[in-house]
């Protein structure tokens, strides 16, 4: 990875200056570190996870596969399978069966107004994934298999309709530099009917000649296109108004390989209906980067994995303000209950969040606050800074060890 | 590389009319020529009125669509073409998919009106 030198100057001042921070609430009271199986307190904590089958396994593919036709999924499993001679030990796959075919009717404006139903198809994802198991002297093979939905996707970003005005505008310059060719095509038609095999056949090599010609004529103004079709597809990533997110997932452990001794060791649902509207007053929606989530969160996770039997339900909010594309701030309440809180007591964590992205490969963040009243020692303060250097969204570099 | 169609369409007394959309849920512009003159040029879909059979035969329909990758799920492309008021009416698909997220790509239908 490069990094800047500067950025690089940036990010450790900013490293430092948090680890005084911590040093600081640490010397009162011990940070707690999170419980087994928890995920460490990030801003994604509430969300319905990518991917949620890797969730619940613990895992982070170093590669997945993401077929694109049915041939294609068709092949990767045989491949998976023979390479494996069997049950392949560490595969991953996802696949959204809605857009590995064609669909020429979908428009624009249809993609954008789906109904319910046409909202799932699109959205719908499903992603399998195998590890290997690890129970005692007994190996194996862990498999799980999961999905991921939108039940409202939300709506139009209030930047797409000037993204996409512009769009068009450089595809109006793109699409001048071929206007003479039409006319060209329609000399050689003109010609082959009239039997002048010879000049249609010259005029057909112009008309060639012509089309690579424009094509190189248009580079430039092709680059910029993409530019723009990516602000306009960034703008997908980030509609607005209300979306509902769910996900679930299933594991099974299988001892030894042998079908016979499967058991069915962890199993999630996520369910998150978000609201997002732009936090910027008196501007415009233009260059507006700053959003506003209100979002809620039911989560349930189950783990039967050897004589545990856990089951652990989690509802709460989260309220987070993207105040520019680089600097965000949230506030995030969770209440848990279930059979493996101590005493089965419900617990509450409530914790603050910032988030600063330096460039697009460091991010810091930090979160104080409570956590679940389930720690052994019950040390229940939560204070939390790491690091992110783009290789993924936990940190790399965690300093709220000591 | 564009992505092309050839094909002839016969053209009867009436009126011709072309329609042209891009699905996938992506978003583009289309050129339309007849005889080699520009008659639109518009951001799809489109319905146009192309002309009366007997003013329009023997003259090449061309049809250049850019299609923009603006989909985030999908790379895949596709534009159709429907073309009625001749001797029966007609819809051919035009398919393809970009390498590299982003690019546009360029769709170019020749129909010989005959």
């Amino acid at each position: 990875m490069k990094v800047p030198v500067r950025n690089l100057t940036c990010a450790v001042l900013a490293l430092t200056s948090w680890m005084m921070f911590a040093g600081t609430a640490n010397a009162q009271k011990p940070a707690a570190a999170p419980a087994p199986g928890e995920p460490r307190v990030t801003p994604d904590d509430l969300r319905a996870p990518v991917s949620p089958v890797f969730a619940l396994l613990g895992t982070t593919p170093a590669s997945i596969e993401r077929p694109q036709t049915p041939r294609a999924l068709t092949m990767n499993l045989i491949s998976a399978v023979r390479d494996g001679e069997g049950l392949p030990r560490n595969y991953a796959l996802e696949i959204s069966p809605y857009w590995t075919t064609y669909h020429p009717d979908l428009s624009f404006d249809d993609y954008y107004n789906a109904d319910v139903l046409q909202t799932i198809a699109q959205t719908f994802a499903v992603s399998v994934a195998t590890t290997p198991l690890r129970a005692g002297a007994v190996a194996g093979t862990r498999v799980g298999t999961g999905f991921r939905t939108l039940l409202r996707a939300g709506g139009a970003h209030p930047q797409l309709a000037a993204a996409h005005e512009e769009l068009i505008g450089v595809d109006t310059r793109i699409a001048e530099a071929s206007d003479a060719i039409p006319a060209l095509r329609q000399r050689a038609f003109d010609a082959r009917r009239a039997g002048r095999i010879a000049e249609a056949d010259q005029l057909d090599q112009e008309v060639a000649a012509a089309e690579a010609k424009a094509l190189q004529q248009t580079a430039d103004l092709r680059r910029q296109a993409a530019e723009t079709a990516k602000r306009v597809a960034d703008l997908d990533r980030n509609r607005v108004g209300f979306q509902l997110a769910v996900a679930g997932a299933l594991v099974w452990d299988f001892p030894g390989d042998r079908f016979e001794e499967r058991e069915l060791s962890q199993s999630g649902i996520w369910i998150t209906p978000a609201y997002r509207f732009l936090a910027c007053r008196g501007e415009g929606t233009a260059g507006c980067a700053s959003t506003v989530d209100v979002m809620a969160a039911v989560r349930y996770l189950a783990d039967r994995r050897g004589a545990a039997d856990d089951r652990t339900w989690d509802v709460g909010g989260r309220l987070l303000w993207q105040l520019s594309s680089e600097l965000a701030l949230s506030l995030e309440a969770l209440r848990r209950g279930g059979t493996s809180i101590s005493g089965d007591e419900a617990s509450t964590r409530t914790v603050a969040m910032v988030e600063y992205r330096l460039n697009d490969d460091i991010m810091l963040y930090g979160s104080f606050g409570k956590g679940f009243g389930d720690q052994s020692d019950r040390r229940t303060l939560v204070s939390l800074i790491g690091v992110n250097l783009g290789f993924g969204r936990k940190p790399i570099v965690d300093v709220s060890k000591p | 590389m564009a992505v092309e169609l050839k094909d002839e369409y016969r053209v009867a007394d009436g009126e011709v009319r072309l329609a042209v959309s891009i699905g996938e849920g992506q978003t583009g512009l289309v050129s339309v020529f007849l005889g080699g003159v520009k008659i639109s040029r518009s951001p799809a879909p489109i319905d146009l009125r192309v002309g009366e059979g007997s003013e329009i035969r023997d003259k090449l329909l061309e049809v250049r669509t850019i299609v923009n990758d603006v989909n985030s799920q999908t790379n895949k492309m596709s534009v159709t073409y429907q073309l009625t008021g001749g001797t029966s009416a007609m819809e051919q698909v035009s398919r393809g998919e970009v390498g590299v997220d982003n690019q546009p790509l360029d769709f170019v239908a020749v129909f010989a009106l005959l």
